[in-house]
This record gives structure tokens, sequence and C-alpha cells, in this order.
């Protein structure tokens, strides 16, 4: 047994204890930042100087800004219009392996269209793509990098999702899983570029379209609600001097909103984003969001919304949508998530069959121009032993 | 013949598969057929034509039986719809049939494909140098069983019209002939049994009438009730029944007991009266009794004998009984032709001979016992069947026991004693001719061969001696327990209907392997005019249906050559 | 063409037998006790009867039972786009190679992703006609399958189309040759006459129906 359970029996209750002590810790601070919250909850304007007072000090911050709702507003979901149409789009990737007999790369997007109470059978996209052989090969690196195929796969994802959701009768929307913006941690800062300004033009496509792009992030694990309110705790005089210099424990922002969206459907005001790249695609694409409870009477389940600032202008469209991502969600039942978004991970998504299926084309097309292959390196030889024996 | 026709053919009367079975004990045989088209004395020959052997027995047992007792037990009429309970009834019940194993033969060649070999072949099984054989091996398993065909029983019991074969009847599913050989049938004594009612007489007639057409025996009958010589009535049908002598008049010779005898109104072609000096004191003594005769009676006899030789019966007979005359001392003393003074004389009881004389009466009174008969009609009877005709001897009035018991065993003791002697004359090489087999018909025989007298009569001397003498027996009786076992075990062939008693069943199947079959088939024989043939002079045992004896059976025999009977009867009977 | 009906296309097999699967919207045509064939090449093709329809169920599918109203959209898509599979099970009952049919099991059996056509009624009549109808004891093998479920309808199939081909004594002979191979098994014989009766019984009423319309 490659695990010693004795030394991990010794170090267990010291764990519990720490454990104890950080749970305590979180809530005596989320109460100090309800405190604020409670308090700050109306003067928009004020707080808004605040955090533009902030920024100049620190030119890093990364907070949410409220818009023109209340800081602990709820709006119940309203009624779904008779028609709606839905897109939704998801990628995945063959990531290129040194253990494999030949390196290659390949970008699976899919994606499923319903046109909401129309009756008609919904419609799969899928396409994939064989990322050319030069781009896999590189000449420095030598193989392509997992974090430069996830970043062409999220582009990707983002320019399907325009182009498929073109033609979709109004009103639409479409989303994708996860924040809309790119994160990536690139090694190259001008590859990144060059991918930032084709996701202009892609958000551009979605806003002629007047299609309503929205990110869906199910298990928000964000702050920036939170970092709002530590902004202003350490500039009101009220709380500056009870309120610690430093977080003790990290807390998040669907914590706060808790005790806020308490009805199912609920959704939280609309924030945007203060950060440094904020105002990156212009202010119309900046990106906004809010929170909702997509749960049950029984089971409060929070999801965080993300759409672009041109779609959160006008409240109906915020309406709209929080309407038809309670729908969606209500279809899955006991697990709320929105159908659409689960349905275009299943279509994207490559199974192991298909993978070793790709690749063995692969290696009888080089075989077929004698082109060198090489055999799977030895570690990659035993996992398949140990995927097939298990089996 | 092409191959599909070949494998057809056998088909078509194909009634089962063998299944199991062993030598000592019967075949097994799963029918192929419903139950209901066989039956219990079927005649049926297992085997196939390319086999080594046929096998030929008789069914004497149907079993219902079930591929799983369930499928018996479950009314499947109720649980499926009528096509599939069949197909299921089918596969899944059957009757099971036991076979007797009895002959086994050859096969000879295929008749259609070599017809002249098959005739060749045929007759050589007619005349025995291939005879069928004593099974001694067994069938294969899955050897297709059938009902014999004419041809097989013909193979088996022999030709009609061909030798000395002659139809006794026919099977009962298919009414195939069956015969018998007379030859052998009179080579030793026979039997023909069946309770009252079965056809015993007819049967009779019908074998007399075959035996007389075959010209080979002389036959004489001791025709007790007028059955056989003179035409009759059935007592039952009110038919008119024909006579021998009105089929043969110039071949049977009608014989009257008693000097002014008539038969049924006629006269007979002459009498018979018996001699006083041809009775022995033996004839006398197989009537005990009859005449309720004492132990002491062979004494006297004897002392008769002794005393008077030949004549002891006319002088016994004169003797005056409970005479007395008055003595030298005046004392009444017996009367000198008194039996009592016979009997002192030679020194016998004189109260026992005086009994004897007195039972006797009845003999002495007897009209056809004369002193001296007007002609000597033994001589003449025996002289008839030397010349190839045969005796009818009717007992006219006299249709007492008594006088059936003396009347035939006196003349079957002189007839026989003349057999024996010309026998001993042919073999003692004196250029004597060979004496004419001879045939002794006698109805109700238990009366004469009874355990008590069965010691005493010629009668079962024939029966014992076999053909010693060129004399046998045929006898004709309802109670065959009553007849001495040694007798029975002698009888050659045993021809019986329905025995309701199983005393008479055992006592006709003694001495026989199969017994057990034999009797259950026996006892479930038709009430009338069927017949179990059994014994020696039958190769197998089989079960027939009589040969009716009517208009149609003497044209038959009659014109034997020119109307050869037709395999198809429908239009017997019809005048064309 | 119309008298080949492709119903799917073939998941795993073994000798005595094989799954294919097809889509939910394909599953009109496959029916239990149908028989179908699959082409191996010009040469050979393997026979069999289905035997098992399974429509599969998955993480989502689960999940949207739990729905208190599931969304007509979603329901669609499910049965048209998703690729829950149907599985479908043929047993193997012989092949034919080159023309001749055997009811030996396939030498070979098929292979993944082969072509499963449902037979035609020419097809039926050939298969089940040829030989002793040994094929059936296939059938009958495994009693783990609804076996007299599954050869009333196979019997129903086949004998219609005997009948129409001219061939009505076709379906005595195999209900001879079933009650030969199972009539050592009482209580299956019973249940799978039981099951036969029931398709007379149907038929019976339709010749009454038929004759009542003149
Ligand atoms: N072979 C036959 N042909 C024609 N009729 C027959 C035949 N056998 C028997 N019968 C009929 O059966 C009746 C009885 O037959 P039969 O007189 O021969 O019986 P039985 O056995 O001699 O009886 P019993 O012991 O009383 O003398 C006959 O009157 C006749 O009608
Ligand atoms: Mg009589």
């Amino acid at each position: 047994m490659p695990v010693n359970l004795v030394e991990i029996q010794k170090s267990l209750s010291s764990f519990a204890d720490q454990a104890k002590t950080h749970f305590e810790q979180e809530a005596i601070y989320l109460r100090e930042l309800e405190q604020v919250l409670t308090s700050y909850a109306d003067p928009l304007d004020q707080i808004r100087s605040v955090v533009g007072r902030e920024v100049d000090t620190n030119a890093r911050l990364r907070c949410a800004v409220p818009t023109d709702e209340a800081i602990n507003t709820a709006i119940p979901v309203g009624q779904l219009p008779e028609r709606v149409a839905l897109l939704a789009a998801d990628g995945s990737q063959i990531n290129p392996s040194r253990h494999a007999r030949v390196p290659f790369c390949v970008i699976n997007i899919g994606a499923v269209e319903m046109l909401r109470g129309s009756g008609q059978m919904p419609k799969v996209y899928q396409e994939s793509q064989l990322l050319d052989y030069d781009r896999t090969t590189l000449p420095d690196t030598g193989l392509i990098s997992e974090g430069r195929v996830a970043l062409a796969r999220d582009l990707a994802e983002r320019q399907k999702l325009a182009d498929w959701s073109a033609e979709l009768p109004q009103p639409a929307i479409a989303m994708i899983d996860g924040p809309l913006e790119l994160y990536r941690d690139v090694q190259q800062a001008t590859e990144f570029e060059r991918i930032a300004w084709q996701f202009q033009a892609v958000l551009e496509q979605f806003r002629r379209n007047n299609v309503f792009l929205l990110g869906y992030v199910d298990k928000p694990g964000s702050d920036l609600l939170v970092s709002l309110l530590e902004v202003i705790a350490r500039q009101d005089k009220a709380f500056q001097s009870s309120f610690p210099k430093d977080r003790p424990v990290r807390v998040v922002d669907t914590a706060l909103f808790k005790d806020i969206l308490t009805a199912p459907g609920d959704r939280s005001a609309v924030f945007s984003v203060s950060s440094p790249t904020s105002g990156k695609f212009g202010n119309d694409q900046q990106v906004h969001f809010f929170f909702m409870n997509v749960g049950s009477e029984d089971f409060q389940h929070l999801a965080r919304v993300e759409v672009p600032a041109w779609v959160a202008g006008d409240k109906a469209n915020i309406a709209l949508i929080q309407a038809a991502l309670w729908d969606q969600t209500r279809i899955m039942g006991t697990k709320p998530y929105p159908y659409l978004l689960h349905r275009s991970h299943e279509v994207a998504v490559v199974s192991l069959d298909e993978h070793r299926r790709v690749e063995e084309m692969i290696v009888s097309e080089f075989l077929r121009h004698h082109i060198p292959v090489g055999s799977p390196s030895q570690k990659q030889a035993v996992k398949d032993l140990m995927q097939d024996g298990g089996k | 013949m092409t191959d599909q026709q070949r494998s057809n053919t056998p088909k078509t009367d194909q009634i089962g598969i063998i299944t199991g079975g062993s030598l000592k004990n019967n075949l097994q045989a799963r029918l192929t057929v419903p139950s209901h088209e066989v039956q219990e004395g079927a005649f049926v020959v297992a085997g196939g034509e390319k086999d080594r052997w046929l096998f030929y027995g008789l069914i004497t047992d149907l079993r219902l039986e079930a591929h799983d007792p369930r499928y018996a037990q479950e009314d499947l009429g109720r649980r499926l719809s009528p096509r599939l309970a069949g197909l299921l009834r089918a596969q899944t019940l059957y009757t099971s049939a036991e076979i007797t194993n009895t002959l086994m033969m050859e096969p000879g060649p295929d008749p259609l494909e070599d017809p002249e070999g098959y005739e060749t072949w045929f007759q050589s099984v007619l005349t025995e140098s291939v005879p069928p054989q004593p099974a001694k091996t067994v069938p294969l398993h899955h050897a297709p069983v059938r009902l014999a065909r004419a041809e097989d029983i013909a193979l088996i019991f022999g030709k009609e019209g061909e030798k000395a074969f002659f139809r006794l009847g026919d099977t009962l599913e298919q009414g195939h002939p069956v015969c018998v050989n007379l030859d052998r049938l009179v080579q030793r004594s026979a039997g023909i049994f069946g309770a009252t009612g079965t056809g015993k007489s007819f049967l009779t007639r019908v074998i007399l009438a075959g035996l007389i057409q075959h010209d080979k025996t002389a036959v004489l009958i001791f025709d007790m009730h007028n059955e056989y010589g003179p035409d009759d009535i059935a007592s039952d049908t009110g038919l008119h029944v024909p006579g021998l002598k009105g089929k043969f008049p110039t071949k049977v010779r009608m014989v009257g007991l008693g000097r002014n005898a008539t038969i049924r109104g006629a006269r007979p072609d002459y009498t018979l009266e018996v001699a006083e000096a041809d009775i022995t004191p033996e004839d006398v003594l197989l009537l005990a009794q009859e005449l309720n005769l004492r132990d002491t009676t062979a004494t006297t006899l004897d002392a008769l004998r002794a005393s008077f030789h030949g004549t002891w019966f006319s002088e016994f007979k004169k003797m005056r009984t409970n005479a007395f005359v008055p003595g030298d001392d005046g004392k009444l003393e017996p009367a000198p032709d008194s039996v009592q003074a016979w009997a002192e004389s030679v020194g016998v009881h004189g109260s026992a001979a005086e009994a004897l004389h007195s039972k006797l009466r009845r003999l002495f009174n007897a009209p056809y016992i004369v002193e001296q008969p007007a002609a000597n009609a033994l001589q003449q009877m025996i002289d008839n069947l030397d010349n190839g005709q045969h005796v009818v001897l009717s007992f006219g009035d006299y249709e007492t026991d008594l006088d059936y018991l003396f009347v035939s065993n006196l003349l079957t003791r002189r007839i026989r004693e003349v057999w024996e002697k010309r026998t001993n004359d042919f073999r003692g090489g004196k250029g004597a001719p060979e004496p004419r087999p001879l045939v002794i018909a006698v109805e109700e025989a238990h009366k004469l061969l009874n355990r008590e007298m069965a010691s005493q009569t010629s009668f079962s001397t024939i029966a014992r001696e076999m053909r010693k003498y060129y004399v046998t027996l045929l006898i004709i009786d309802q109670r065959p327990s009553q007849i001495y076992d040694e007798v029975m075990s002698q009888l050659g062939t045993r021809i019986t209907g329905w025995l309701g008693d199983s005393d008479d069943i055992a006592a006709v199947l003694t001495g026989l392997a199969s017994r057990d079959a034999l009797r259950g088939m026996l006892a479930r024989l038709q009430p009338k005019e069927e017949v179990l043939m059994l014994g020696w002079g039958v190769p197998m045992p089989i079960v027939i249906r009589s040969r009716r004896y009517d208009n149609v059976f003497w044209e038959e025999l009659l014109q034997p050559k020119t109307s050869s009977r037709k395999t198809n009867t429908v239009f017997d009977g019809l005048d064309f | 063409m119309a008298d080949h009906i492709e119903i799917g296309r073939l998941l795993r097999s073994e000798t005595t037998g094989f799954v294919f699967g097809c889509k939910l919207d394909q599953i009109d045509s496959p029916s239990f006790g149908a028989l179908v064939r699959v082409r191996m090449d010009d040469h050979y093709q393997i026979f069999g009867l289905i035997y098992d329809i399974q429509v599969q169920d998955d993480g989502l599918v689960r999940q949207l039972i739990t729905s208190d109203t599931l969304a007509n959209e979603a329901w669609l898509d499910t049965r048209g786009n998703r690729t829950v599979p149907v599985e479908i099970g043929v047993l193997a009952l012989g092949y034919m190679l080159d023309g001749q049919v055997s009811h030996l099991l396939p030498p070979r059996p098929p292979l993944s992703l082969d072509e499963i056509f449902l037979c035609t009624p020419a097809e039926i009549a050939a298969f089940t006609g040829a030989g002793r109808m040994g094929y059936l004891r296939h059938v009958l093998r495994d009693q783990d399958k609804p076996v007299e479920e599954l050869l009333a309808a196979h019997l129903k199939q086949a004998r219609d189309v005997q009948s129409a081909a001219g061939n009505p004594a076709w379906f005595e002979a195999a209900l001879e040759e079933v009650i030969a191979l199972l009539k050592d098994d009482y209580p299956t014989l019973m249940r799978v006459l039981g099951a036969v009766d029931e398709l007379e019984l149907a038929r019976d009423r339709q010749s009454e129906l038929n004759g009542r319309l003149g």
C-alpha cells in the first residue's frame, strides 16, 4: 500500500482543528462583510466613487461595481416568452502527447440549438478540426502546449457559437459554460493578443446579430463582491478600525448571496467588473454579471451569469436570460444546470475510443506514405494495458 | 423400382419400431399408428427387407405410454387448441406393443425385382427345405414392425391351394388367409376346444371337409349328435347346414347303430351291430362310472373271462339271477344256470356277481348288441376306410353317454388293433402295404379321456402313441380341463375358441411357451368364430377368424382350381 | 431499395449471437422475434433472431426523469439526437455461404460496425424453409431468454411468410420440431405451446374478422 495510513492518522486531529478554526473565522468575517453590505446597499454613486478612488491607488484591483440596482436586490424570475431561440456550444480537445505514436491535436466543437416553444427537434452542430501538423509541432518548444490548445479551443468554441447562432430567430440567446472572457496562462503574449483580437471580433458578431451571449458559471468561486465590500470597509471610517487589514480567510460571493437570493429563480443585481482588462474590448463588451438561484425550495443552488454590457444595458434582456436559464435548469430536474450546456458538452466530448480511432487513422495514413511512426512510449503502453485490463 | 418407392413401400403397413425386448421375454415396439389400428393377437413382422432376418410374432399386449407422465396426466385438449394438442400427443403419447418373438426367417428375394427367384424361394419355404425357424436372436433396435402381409402369412402358414395347405381362417386385422398343413395336422392328435357355441362343430366340419377333400387320410367320425353326416339346421340361426354325406355322397359312408337305425329319418348306408363276442371285460370296466360299478367288478369280470373266454358276455347274459332250486338236501340252492351258482363254482362273491349282472342289464338289453350281427359291419367300416372312404357313425336314437362311450371305445379298440397289426406287417418287411392314416373324430372327448378313464381307453393310447400306428384323434371338447393332462400334452395342434373357465384355459395352454401372453389372448377372443391356433402343428400361435362354413366354403372347396379365391372379397356371394 | 432495410450496426458479437445498436429514432423497424441478417461479404451472411431490444439509459436520461415537466424539445432531442443506443440482441441461427443455407452456428461472428438488415420475406422463406428446421434448437437453447415469446413471435413471422409463399405445411412441421426438441422439458414446452396458441387464437380471430368483412 503506497500510502502510510498510520502517519496520516497521526495528523488527522490537528487537521480537523485547523478546519474548525477556519470555519469559525469565515463566519466571523462574513458577518462583518454583511454589515458593510447592509449599510452600503443603496448609495450606488457613492460606491462607484469609492471604487474609482481605490483604482487610483491599486491598479490591479478586481472587484464588482454596482450598476443601477441595489447590491442586495433580489429580482424574481419572470415568464418565459412563448418563443425563444437558444444555442449552447462547448469544446473539447485531444492534446498532443509525447507518449503517442504520432503528434496530433484535435479540437472538437459541439453545439445544440433549441427553439424553445416551437415543438421542434433540437438541432445538433458538430465540428472537428485536426490541427495543422506545423502548428502542432513547433520549432522551439516541440509539441504545442496544452494551454495553447485550450485557448484555441475556447476561441473556436465562441467563434462557432457566433456562426451557428447567426441565423437564429429573435429573441436569441447563445451560451457557453464558464466565464466569457479568455483567461489563459499563455507563454507568448503576442499569441494571446492575436487571439484576444479575434475574440473581440466574435463578440462584435453577437452584437451585430443581436444574439444575447452569456457565460454560465455553475459553481462560482469568485470574490468580486467580497472585494468590493472590503474596499468600502477600508475607506469608511465606521468600519476602518475594526475591519482587518488583510483578509483572514477566503470568502466567496455566493456566501453573501445565500441570504439574498432566497427564492428559487431569484437573480441578484447586475454588476460590472472593475479590472485592469475590463475595458479591453470596449465599453459595450465589458463583462457584467449577476447571480441567480437556480435551485429549489429545499436546495439553494447559485450560479453566476456573465453577459456583455450591451446585453446588460436593457433589463428586459436580463429578464429574458433569467427566465431562459430558469427554464433550462428546470429541464434537468434535481441537478439544475442548463440542459443545452449539458448537451453541447455531450456532443463535444471526445471519448477515449474516438481518441484511439483517430490515432489509428493517422498512423495508417502515415504508414501508407512511409512516414515514420513512433512506437507508443513505454509509459503509454503500460497505461493502455492497465486500461484494457481494467475494463 | 426407385429408391423412393422402395423406401415407401414398407411404410404403408408399418405400425411401429422395435424399442426393446429380450430373447427370453417378449419384444417391445413403439407404435407409430393409433392404438386402435392394432389389436391383440395381430400377426406382425419385425425387420426390414434388407435385414438379415425377419422376425414373426404376435401382439400380446398394448400399453398406453407417455414420454413424460405429465403429458398423459394433463388434459391437453383443455389446455391447448385441438391442432396443437394433436401435434403434442403425436409426439409425447404413444402406445407400446408387446410382441412375441416366435419365428425368424431370412428374407427372400424381392418379389417385384426378381419374381422367379421369389417363387422358387417361396416354394422351398413351403416344402420346408428353408423353414422358418424358432427365433434365436432378436431384431435390431428400431427395426420396422408391420402387420403381416398375405405373403408373410403364406410363408409361415402355407399358401392356400398348394400342397396340403388348407385355409382355416383369416387374420383378424386384414383378413389374410391362414392355412394349416393338413398332413401335419393329422400327424399327431389334435384338439378343438371352446365353450359351448363358440363354433367347434362348425370348425370341425370345415376341417373334416378339408381332410376328405385332401384325400390322404381316412376319417372316422363318432357323430354323437348327428351333426356331421346328415344335413342339419343350425340351432341359433335356423339356417341349413350341409352335412358331409350330402357333399361327398360316395366318399362318406353313413353307418347307423342298431339294425333299424335311421338318421334324421333316412336310412344309413349300413348298420352296425356289436357282436357279444367282441365285448371285452375292459369295455365294461370303462363304463364303471356310467354303470356305477363296484370295486369288485374287475375280479368278477376276470373270473367270467377265465370261465367262458370269448363268450363271457353271452354266457353271463344268459345266467339267471335270484334263481334257486331245491337241492338234494331239500334246501334251496342256486339254480345251475344262475349267477350265484357260477359264482360259487369259481369262488367269487355271489352278491358281487349278482350286482354286476344287474348293472350290466343296460348292455344286455341294448338292441345293437347281438349274438350274431347280420353283417360284419366292423369289417365293412375297415374296408371303407381302406378304400379311401370315410365313415360317420351315427348313434341315432342311442344318445346316452353309455352308448357313446361303449360303442366308440369298443370300435376304436378294434380298429386300432387292426391298424396296429397292419403297421407291424408293413414295418416287418412282409410286403404289406402302408396303412392309410386314420383320424378318429370324437366329440365330448373328456368323457373318454378324463383322468379316471384315460388309462383304460384306447383313445388315450392313440393319443400317446401319436402316429406310430397311423391313427390319430381329433378331439372336440368344451371342457379341456377335464381331459387328462397327459393326453392334453400330447396334442400336436390345438385350436381353441373362447374359454371362460380359467382351468380350461390353463389346460389348453399346458406345455406351451409364452403361456401368459396366450392366456390373455384366449380370454379375449370373440365369443364366436375366432380361434387361437397353437401347438406343434402350427408354426406359431395365431388368432384367426374361423373360415365360414357356408355355401361359399363348399363352392371353393369343391372347385378349388377353377375359382381360386380372390383377395378382394367384396363380391363374394353376389351372383354375376 | 425498400426491401433492404438497414436497421443498425454491430456493436459486439460472439459465436452464439451479437448485439447491434441503432438510434432511438430507428427503433421502429426491428421488432422482437424478427429475422435479421448481417452481410459479411458477397458470399457469406449470418442470420439471427432479435431476442432483446434494450433502450439503454445514461446519466442524462436518468437526470431528465427527475424533471417535473419534461420540455417537449428535450424529449425530441433525446429521441432524435442523442446517441443513447438502442441495443438489440440477436441470436445467431445460421448462415448462408455461397447461396447455401446452414443451420449451424456461423463459423465467424460478424465484426464491429457491420450493417444489420431486416430479412425480406424471400430471405425468411429461404432460411426457415431450408433443411429440417435445425435452427430452432438455437432458439430453444438459452433458457434465460424469453424462449416462448421469442418462438411465438418468430413462428408467427415465418408462418405468414411461408403461407404466402405457398407452403402452409411449414408451420406444422415447425411445431413438430419444437415439440421434439422440448418434450423433455415439460414446463417449457407447455409455456411455448401456450404462447403459440395465442398466435393461433389471434389468427382465428383475424380470419373471422376477414370473413365477416367478406
Ligand atoms: N365357421 C363357422 N361358419 C358359420 N357359422 C359358424 C361358424 N362357427 C360358428 N358358427 C355359428 O355359431 C353357432 C355355434 O357354433 P357350433 O355349433 O359350432 O358351436 P359349438 O362350439 O360346437 O358348441 P357346442 O359346444 O354347444 O356344441 C353355429 O350355429 C353357427 O351359427
Ligand atoms: Mg358342437
